[in-house]
């Protein structure tokens, strides 16, 4: 079983594999009308694509329909910048 | 410190224990900023529980104590305790605070020797009645509105930043984030969560919380701050993360709370009101139906 951290190093790795064209496309696409850029707070991540939703087995998470629950999506060498992160604190 | 760049106005500062950051777009209000570090310092100074001037304090002590704004703060708390069926419950004072955390993290290290986890009384055996002007405490324990509090005080900026006719705008408290608008590219403002996961969010709020932050080690093993208000004992649910979307950050922050003290329970809210939740189980990610709405 891929654990978080090795599936983040994968991650990571996809993402410097991944071609200077793809990242230019996905640059320009955050880039602001004006030309400018977020500053001072740019975090990069990778961005999610859906993939089919698949019930998880959770037992106590039965009560809630297990079709509500989904698989997270997968994650693609695409850069965004995000513009902050949420975490716990 | 407060930075104005690309007609954009940026403060980021240090309160309620936190690191905040604040970005208004197209502001020409310096003073707007700062009344927003304000009331992030006012709401420390009212809802902490490791300050025995607070607010909070003085409910817990005096037990009853008229203030509008505790009432406010207490009120939506006793909403949310509602939704979550209890999941998500204030009433953990007394619980957090025999785990081990009875004063303010970053003094945690100088217990030179943890205590077991207390046994803390039953959240049931205090009554808490919050009318708009005023909070009455009765019968045993006291409140805890770590979380929540910090949460309201990103919605009161929010108010503050739209009532001086500000649309497009981000509030980071402590990693709760409430984006209003849309960022300078006219899209909806991309907030990391979870995984390397972005959520694209517009008038809306995520939190995330997570047993893996503010954990310390007792005589019986470690322990961390999310208590399940059911067993008065750190949450033992197999949800060690839970990043939640909702519609404002009391309610985001309250719910991500509950999603990892009670799994069940907190998830059904999470639906119930609209929001939107990832959460991590046994070192998996899983996404709720709903939640495509702001992670695409």
């Amino acid at each position: 079983m891929v654990t978080t951290n090795e599936r983040r190093t994968l991650v990571n790795l996809s993402v410097v594999a991944s071609s200077v064209a793809m990242f230019a496309a996905a640059w320009a696409g955050i880039a602001h009308a004006d030309g400018s850029q977020y500053r001072g707070n740019e975090v990069e991540t990778t961005a999610a694509v859906l993939t089919p939703a698949r019930a998880a087995v959770i037992p106590e998470l039965n009560p809630v329909p297990a079709p509500s629950v989904g698989q997270a999506p997968s994650q693609t060498p695409r850069r965004v910048v995000v513009v902050r992160e949420s975490r716990a604190s | 410190m407060a930075t104005a760049t690309s007609g954009a106005s940026t403060i980021a500062f240090r309160a309620m224990n936190t690191e905040w950051w604040i970005t208004i777009l197209r502001c020409a209000d310096p003073s707007l900023l700062a009344v927003a570090e304000a009331t992030a310092w006012a709401a420390e100074a009212a809802f902490s529980r490791f300050r025995a001037d607070s607010l909070l304090s003085r409910l817990n002590r005096d037990r009853q104590l008229p203030s509008r704004s505790l009432a406010d703060v207490v009120g939506r708390a006793l909403v949310l305790q509602e939704a979550t069926v209890g999941a998500f419950d204030a009433r953990v004072g007394p619980a957090v605070a025999a785990a081990g955390y009875d004063r303010s993290f970053e003094r945690m290290a100088e217990r030179p020797l943890e205590p077991q986890i207390l046994l803390a009384p039953p959240v049931a055996t205090l009554s808490v009645q919050a009318d708009g002007e005023e909070v009455a405490l009765t019968g045993i324990g006291g409140l805890d509105l770590g979380g929540i509090a910090k949460g309201w005080a990103i919605d009161r900026i929010a108010e503050a930043v739209e009532a001086a006719g500000y649309r497009d705008y981000v509030i980071d408290g402590g990693g709760d984030i409430y984006a209003g608008g849309r960022g300078a590219d006219g899209e909806a403002w991309p907030v990391g969560v979870g995984d390397g996961l972005v959520a694209h969010l517009s008038n809306a709020a995520v939190a995330t919380s997570s047993t893996e932050k503010r954990r310390w080690v007792t005589a019986t093993g470690e322990a961390h701050h999310i208590i399940d208000p059911a067993t008065g004992l750190p949450s033992a649910a197999a949800v060690t993360n839970a990043v939640v979307v909702a519609t404002d950050a009391t309610t985001a922050d309250a719910l991500a709370t509950a999603v990892v003290a009670d799994p069940a329970r907190g998830l059904q809210a999470v639906v119930a009101l609209g929001g939107g939740a990832l959460i991590e189980h046994d070192g998996m990610w899983s996404m709720m139906r709903g939640m495509e709405r702001w992670i695409r």
